[in-house]
C-alpha cells in the first residue's frame, strides 16, 4: 500500500534526472559557452549598425561599443604585451609544434597565419564589408582638410578591431615563414558555404589571385626591417566627395571591394592600375613610405582589403573608402598619421 | 475495487513541479544573461576606457623592477562630453585628491585638477614616495604656464613639462621610469624617443 507523500522510484528518477540536466546545462553556459564575448561581439556588431543608421546630427549618441580584442599566440608562456589587460582578452591561442609537409612550413606559422586571417576577416565582416558609413557625422566645416588635388577630405577615423601578440617563447625563425598574403590567397575560409578563400571573400568573390606583376612587385620593393611580435587588424574610414575613379580605382571596378598592396610604387589594385600619389588611397594606406607591416620580415609586403565606393547606409548619400589591414602596433606615430581619431575601447 | 486517485495526487502534480522547475531555472539564466548585456550597454564608456588604462599602467609599473624603464604604447579613446588627462601625486604632495590621502597615486580624471580627480577619475595606487606625470613640450617663448617646470634634454634645448598628459583619441607612447623611492611618467611622440631632434618633440 503506497503511504501518503510517498515518492515512486519512476518520480525520483525523474527528479535526478531534471538536476542533472540543470548542472550540465549550467556547466555548458558559464564554462564551455562564452556568454560574456558572445555578448561583446553582439553589443559591437548592434552599435556599428546603430551608428551606420544614425542621422549625423545625432551620432554622438551612437558611440561605437567594440572593445578591441586581445589574441596571444605562445607555446606555453603568457603575453607580457598584454600585462594588465582584462577586457576582451582571448583565451591563449597554443602553437603547434611540428611541421606542416603540405604546406612546407611549421605549423606554428600555419597556425598564426590562421589567426591573423580569421581576425582580420571577423573585423571586415563586423564593419559591414566597408560599405556602412560609420564615421560621416565628423564633419569639420571649414577645418575640412582639402588635399593637392583639390578633394574634400575629411580627418580619418579608425577602430582597431584586435591585437595579435607573440609570445616571447615564440622562435623568431617562425616569424620569418609567416606569408599572410599567399594563405589569404589559397586558404578557404572554414565553414565557408561556398569554399570561398579569404581573398574572395574579401572582394565578393570577384578577385581569386594576385595577378604576376602585382607579387614581383612586392618582393621588388621588399625592405629588410625587425619583425614585431605584436600588431594590430585595423579598420579606418575615410569620406570624400571624390569618385571612384578619383580615389584611384579604374572605371571597370569602380564602387567594389578589392584587395591591394602597400608597396613604393603605389601599386593598385589587383597589380593593374595605377595610384596617383596624390589620391585618397594612397594617403590612406601610406604608400611610399612602406610603414605598414604584419609579422613578416619585411616591409611594404602587406595585404590590405578595401573598398571604396558609395557607402549604402545612410539616407544622404556619401563616398568614400574603407580599408583594412594589419599594423605593426608599435609604429604609432606614423599610425596616428593616418588614424586621427580611434574609435571603440582599449 | 476500483482505485479512486486523490485530488492533487500523482503524477500530474509531479510533472508540474517538474516543467515548473525547469522553467525557472531557465527564467533565470537568461534574466543573468539579459543582465549582463543591459550592464554592457549601459555603462560609462569613458569611465570603463579610462580604467581599462589605469590598470594597464598600474599592471606595467608593478611588472618593472628598481632601476628599469620601459616606453608604453596605449591606446586613448573617444572623448565626447570631457577632456581625460593622466595625473599623478606623491603621497606628501599638497593640492593632491582625497582619494590619495594615504598613498601615492596616477590618476585618469576627467580634468586637470584634483577636484575633477576626486568627481570622476579612476586612480591607482603605489608604495612610493614621489610620482611625476608629465608631458615635455616646447611653448612658445612669450608664454609662461603656471605650474609648468623648465628642463634641459640631451638635445640642449630648453623644454617645459607640462604637469599632466592629456588622453588622446588615437595612440600615445609614455616613457615610465621606476625606482625605489619614485615613478616618472612621461609622454613623448614615438620618433622624439628614438631620435631626440627638437623637431620631434609634442607642443604643449
Amino acid at each position: 500500500m503506497h503511504k501518503r507523500g510517498e515518492l515512486t522510484s519512476g518520480q525520483i528518477a525523474k527528479i535526478v534526472l531534471a538536476i542533472a540536466g540543470f548542472v550540465i546545462a549550467l556547466f555548458f553556459l558559464f564554462f564551455i559557452l562564452d556568454l560574456k564575448d558572445f555578448s561583446s561581439d553582439e553589443i559591437c556588431r548592434l552599435s556599428i549598425l546603430t551608428r551606420a543608421t544614425t542621422p549625423d546630427e545625432v551620432e554622438r549618441y551612437a558611440p561605437i561599443k567594440c572593445t578591441t580584442k586581445k589574441i596571444c599566440l605562445t607555446e606555453g608562456e603568457d603575453c607580457d604585451q598584454f600585462i594588465g589587460e582584462t577586457k576582451n582578452l582571448a583565451d591563449p591561442i597554443d602553437l603547434p609544434r611540428g611541421q606542416d609537409e603540405k604546406r612546407g612550413k611549421s605549423n606554428a606559422a600555419v597556425k598564426i597565419e590562421e589567426t591573423v586571417a580569421k581576425s582580420m576577416l571577423d573585423c571586415w565582416k563586423m564593419m559591414g564589408e566597408g560599405k556602412m558609413d560609420l564615421f560621416g557625422g565628423s564633419d569639420m566645416g571649414p577645418l575640412n582638410l582639402i588635399d593637392a588635388n583639390h578633394l574634400i577630405r575629411k580627418e580619418t577615423s579608425c577602430i582597431i578591431c584586435s591585437r595579435l601578440a607573440i609570445a616571447d617563447d615564440v622562435d623568431p625563425e617562425i616569424l620569418k615563414e609567416i606569408d599572410l598574403n599567399n594563405y589569404l590567397e589559397k586558404e578557404k575560409v572554414p565553414n565557408s558555404e561556398d569554399g570561398h578563400t579569404y581573398i574572395e571573400e574579401f572582394t565578393d568573390r570577384q578577385v581569386r589571385a594576385y595577378p604576376r606583376d602585382f607579387e614581383a612587385d612586392l618582393e621588388e620593393n621588399a625592405t629588410t626591417y625587425t619583425p614585431t611580435r605584436e600588431i594590430a587588424v585595423l579598420f579606418m574610414q575615410i569620406n570624400t566627395e571624390a569618385t571612384a575613379t578619383e580615389a584611384g580605382l579604374s572605371t571597370g571596378l569602380k564602387s567594389a571591394a578589392f584587395v591591394f598592396g602597400t608597396t613604393t610604387k603605389g601599386l593598385g589594385p589587383l597589380g593593374v592600375l595605377s595610384i596617383k600619389p596624390a589620391s585618397i588611397l594612397s594617403s590612406i594606406v601610406g604608400v611610399g613610405t612602406g610603414l605598414i607591416a604584419g609579422f613578416q620580415t619585411y616591409e611594404s609586403r602587406n595585404i590590405a582589403a578595401g573598398y571604396c565606393g558609395e557607402f549604402t547606409s545612410t539616407e544622404q548619400k556619401r563616398n568614400g573608402c574603407s580599408v583594412l589591414t594589419t599594423f605593426d602596433y608599435n609604429q604609432v606615430d606614423k599610425i596616428n598619421d593616418y588614424c586621427w581619431i580611434l574609435e571603440g575601447y582599449p | 475495487m476500483k482505485k479512486i486517485n486523490k485530488k492533487g495526487e500523482g503524477d500530474t502534480l509531479m510533472n508540474n513541479v517538474l516543467g515548473t522547475a525547469l522553467a525557472i531555472a531557465a527564467t533565470v539564466i537568461i534574466i543573468i544573461w539579459l543582465w549582463w548585456t543591459i550592464t554592457d550597454i549601459t555603462k560609462d564608456t569613458e569611465l570603463e576606457a579610462a580604467q581599462s588604462i589605469a590598470d594597464k599602467i598600474k599592471a606595467r609599473i608593478n611588472a618593472l623592477e628598481n632601476g628599469q624603464s620601459l616606453n608604453l604604447t596605449i591606446q586613448g579613446f573617444n572623448q565626447k562630453d570631457l577632456n581625460w588627462y593622466l595625473l599623478g601625486w606623491g603621497k606628501n604632495q599638497d593640492g593632491r585628491p582625497d582619494k590619495c590621502f594615504f598613498e601615492s597615486c596616477i590618476c585618469i580624471c576627467g580634468g586637470t585638477n584634483a577636484e575633477a580627480c576626486q568627481n570622476k577619475g579612476i586612480c591607482r595606487f603605489f608604495e612610493v614616495n614621489e610620482i611625476e606625470v608629465g608631458k615635455p613640450c616646447l611653448i612658445e617663448q612669450n608664454m609662461y604656464n603656471e605650474g609648468l617646470y623648465e628642463f634641459t634634454d640631451q638635445s640642449g634645448i630648453q623644454k617645459i613639462i607640462a604637469p599632466n598628459i592629456d588622453i588622446p583619441e588615437n595612440l600615445f607612447v609614455i616613457q615610465i621610469t621606476k625606482n625605489q623611492t619614485f615613478i616618472q611618467l612621461l609622454r613623448y611622440k614615438q620618433s622624439y624617443l628614438r631620435r631626440e631632434v627638437i623637431s620631434d618633440a609634442l607642443l604643449c
